[in-house]
């Protein structure tokens, strides 16, 4: 019987969607902190008619009544909103545009009082640390969880290494952190900025409102906990890490989220998310400033520009699922009518994958390895069905401007 | 009795599709003059601007319009927009020595003044020989857009002052006439000396 | 000599967007209806520059420059994708009165700066500059404000002028959009660099702006678009402004 699934249970046939850019490689959220090697992933479902789950999901959210969706945020904060002065929602993020414009709205047009909550990115460009300064500027206070550096790096280097994916740590502490805050400060009411679901998982998790318990919280021992690819019990038991250290990385347990009566909400639900608005809104109301020339890897400057790690993170995916970001920018944008598919194609070919040069050097200091090590390493994650070498150069094999 | 515009085409150079639909909107209609037969169906003739006055003498020599324009120009109505009234000089001086028409003594000259060249924007006209080309257009603002000028001092119909120099912004020998300005690009007043013209 | 009141128009055919630092493509309007507001409103000037052409490597879309240039009797200046001396005489024929390029000069070839001028005229040759501020210098970008040259502006202006470029439109990529000032230390340093006129684009957020600007800079000409754009002021009441404060301006 022929062979239908490759490397990390991708299908070997590559699809893509006839609407946007987006093909049947690209995998769903993972829940991270059970993630082991060589996993297999739920990918992107491609219908019939050719039109991807994103897509379709897309079309539907034309039919959205956003008047009653506003409705059901103004509810919702006069369900949490506090007289007294003091703070009634937790709004994660680090100043970039989706949280920027979280913040203001819910301050300055639901009449809420934030507290912004920050799980740092592992090294902060220029444009992320002016950018975070912009969103304090605004006018808000900010709780910002400095993680224990050497812990982090570890993590980072084992997440890289073992599994090819070095934005897991970050990942990791971005869901967790807060509902741990939301524990911690007794502020039931936690509303991130859009829904990964967004971008082309289950559409079922857009449905509602709030973000699925299972990527933040679990019932789980520490036996059942990994890491960057290596069990929690290990980085105690070997490599000397405190609980208290690990304890971040870690979903938080559903009994705690119950005392506070904790609820995960996304914006997303409520208020129509189209990115290049939020680049505006963010523009127009706060000093945020985009990139200081285009994103490495892709044709845009407002997106995902605070983390170095980030670069190497769109890496991994080039190398693992044929996906850049430029892929990923594209299909959003062409879902959101900013661009046309021929242009996101164009744009797909002209820039994406390409090699992180502007922060790799950062990046594998960061990480404790060597260029050489990087370029070795991540070769262990490059999907045989996707890529062929020609020439001592690695090609698509099947690129979406070759498709028809 | 007809009256048909010819406008025409260098080649490579002119702003051809301006003039044509400035001429329309006063009323005419156009004839685009590409090969020498076309002068024959044409009553009048506009010579348009955009090019270089090397340039503009050498397209015009390369696809034969050369002797027909030169013919035309003497017995059909003509009206010359800047580098268009430029050649229509003895002698130019952009990017080397080139041969003009030769149908008005004069030579064209790189401006000298002590301001930014080209001259560029909006700048007014006044008419020290009125004629039908300008009418009711005398003191009007038009738009220049040029490095070089007619030195000439004989047909001079406007003259106009940039930062202290003034130049020939006009000129008419019979019914040869020359606008250093761009009556295309110089809205309701630029439309009217295209009418003028249409009724001349 | 008058201070020209230009229109900038960033088109994504068929419509004009107005991006911000050279990002975002929120729709505006039609390019015609835009082209028929700022005519009708008193424009001296309008740019118009394909701003993704470059960035998707596509070609020009001539049949748009055509639809647009149909009913303006004023300056028309295009630029966006700019490449060759046959782009530069097809922009002509389809309407344009003066060709705009970037890109392609300053990322691959100035020498078509001086071929154009020679067949064209200088002043129908037109170099846009994104310039971008870096510590104490400018850089010169491309493809929409998102390609470094590195090439230095003060430098750049200085060459294309010899190259034979008959005018500067002076870009901004940290002002663009944002409706908080020119960069006018950028201005001036171009306009005092160069004997050939210089137009000014990016920041004007109110008319003190671009008088401040006009005092200080004197460029040739001063070109806005988000004031203009979202309605916060007419063209009509710019000039009357300038005049007001001693200004030229063509009425």
């Amino acid at each position: 019987m022929k062979e239908k699934f490759g490397k990390y249970g991708l299908p070997l046939d590559v699809k893509f969607c006839t609407k946007c850019t987006m093909n049947n490689q690209r995998p769903s959220s993972t829940v991270e902190f059970t993630q082991k090697e060589n996993e297999k992933k739920r990918t992107l479902a491609i219908a019939e008619d050719g039109i991807c789950e994103a897509c379709r999901y897309a079309e539907k959210k034309k039919l959205i009544c956003w008047e009653d969706r506003h409705k059901q945020l103004e509810e919702l904060c006069d369900k949490y909103r506090r007289n007294d002065g003091r703070y009634d929602v937790v709004v994660p993020g680090s100043g970039g545009k989706d949280s920027v414009q979280a913040a203001h709205i819910l301050k300055y047009k639901y009449n809420m009082n934030p507290i912004l909550i920050t799980w740092p990115p592992a090294i902060y460009t220029d444009i992320g640390r002016r950018n975070f300064d912009a969103w304090l500027n605004a006018g808000f206070a900010n709780y910002t969880y400095n993680q224990n550096k050497k812990l982090h790096r570890f993590l980072t280097r084992n997440a890289f290494l073992n599994l090819g994916h070095p934005f897991q740590p970050f990942i990791l502490g971005q869901k967790n952190l807060a509902p741990r805050l939301s524990v911690l400060l007794d502020i039931p009411l936690v509303i991130f900025g859009e829904n990964e679901a967004e971008y082309g998982n289950a559409i079922e998790d857009n449905e509602k409102p709030t973000r699925d318990p299972k990527y933040y919280s679990a019932e789980l021992s520490i036996k059942d906990l990994i890491l960057g690819g290596v069990p929690a019990e290990e980085l105690m038991d070997k490599h000397g890490y405190k609980l208290s250290d690990l304890e971040a990385y870690f979903p938080v347990s559903p009994y705690e989220i119950q005392k506070t009566r904790t609820e995960v909400h996304y914006l997303g639900f409520y208020v129509k998310w189209h990115p290049q608005e939020t680049y505006y809104y963010s523009v127009e109301n706060s000093d945020f400033m985009p990139n200081d020339h285009v994103t490495e890897g892709s044709f845009s400057k407002y997106s995902s520009l605070d983390d170095k790690i980030d670069w190497l993170h769109y890496h991994t995916t080039t190398i693992k699922f044929g996906i850049g970001r430029a892929t990923y920018d594209s299909a959003q944008e062409i879902r959101n009518g900013d661009i046309t598919r021929d242009e996101g194609i164009a744009l797909i070919k002209r820039f994406d994958g390409k090699f992180p040069q502007q922060y790799i050097g950062d990046c594998c200091a960061y990480m404790g390895i060597s260029l050489q090590q990087y370029q070795d390493a991540i070769e262990n994650f490059r999907s045989p069905h996707l890529w062929i070498n020609r020439y001592g150069r690695w090609e698509l094999k099947h690129p979406i401007w070759k498709s028809k | 009795m007809t009256n048909i515009i010819g406008l025409i085409n260098y080649g490579i150079a002119g702003n051809i599709h301006s003039i044509k639909k400035a001429i329309e909107k006063a009323g005419g209609n156009v004839l685009i003059i590409e090969k020498p037969e076309d002068f024959n169906q044409v009553d009048k003739i506009v010579i348009p601007g955009v090019g270089s006055f090397k340039d503009a003498m050498f397209e015009l020599e390369k696809n034969d319009l050369l002797e027909s324009l030169k013919r035309c120009v003497l017995t059909k109505p003509t009206l010359g927009i800047c580098l268009g009234m430029q050649i229509l000089s003895t002698l130019g001086y952009e990017y080397g020595k080139t041969k003009g028409l030769d149908v008005i003594n004069a030579e064209v000259k790189e401006i000298v003044v002590d301001a930014k060249v080209p001259h560029v924007g909006f700048n007014k006209i006044e008419v020290i020989k009125s004629n039908k080309l300008l009418e009711g257009v005398e003191n009007k603002e038009f738009y220049f857009m040029h490095s070089y000028e007619v030195v000439n001092y004989t047909n001079i119909s406007s003259l106009t002052e940039y930062c202290g120099h003034t130049f020939v912004s006009s000129i008419q020998k019979n019914n040869i006439y020359g606008v250093q300005f761009h009556p295309e690009k110089s809205r309701e007043p630029g439309v009217r000396v295209f009418k003028n013209f249409i009724e001349i | 000599m008058t201070t020209r009141i230009i229109v900038k128009l960033d088109v994504k055919p068929p419509y004009v967007v107005k991006p911000v630092h050279f990002e975002g493509l929120r729709k505006i309007g039609t390019l015609c209806d835009l082209v028929k507001k700022y005519y009708e409103q008193g424009a001296d000037e309008l740019i118009y520059i394909d701003i993704v052409a470059s960035l998707y490597q596509r070609d020009i879309l001539f049949d748009q420059v055509e639809a647009a240039a149909n009913e303006m009797f004023i300056p028309f200046a295009v630029g966006g994708g700019v490449k060759t001396i046959n782009d530069f005489s097809k922009l002509f024929h389809a309407g344009a009165d003066k060709v705009v390029i970037n890109t392609f000069a300053v990322q691959e070839d100035p020498s078509i700066i001086n071929q154009a001028a020679e067949i064209f005229g200088k002043q129908a040759v037109v170099v846009n500059i994104e310039a971008k501020k870096w510590d104490n210098y400018w850089e010169c970008y491309s493809d929409c404000g998102r390609i470094r040259s590195g090439k230095r502006v003060l430098d750049w202006v200085t060459e294309v002028e010899q190259r034979g470029a008959g005018e500067i439109v002076l870009q901004s990529v940290d002002t663009d959009g944002r409706q908080r000032g020119f960069d006018i230390d950028l201005a001036k340093q171009v306009v005092e660099a160069v004997n050939i006129p210089v137009v000014i684009a990016s920041g004007a957020g109110s008319l003190d702006d671009i008088k401040n600007l006009i005092l200080q800079a004197n460029p040739s000409g001063v070109a806005i678009s988000s004031l203009l754009h979202y309605d916060k002021t007419t063209i009509l009441e710019i000039k009357e402004y300038l005049l007001d404060n001693g200004i030229e301006v063509s009425l």
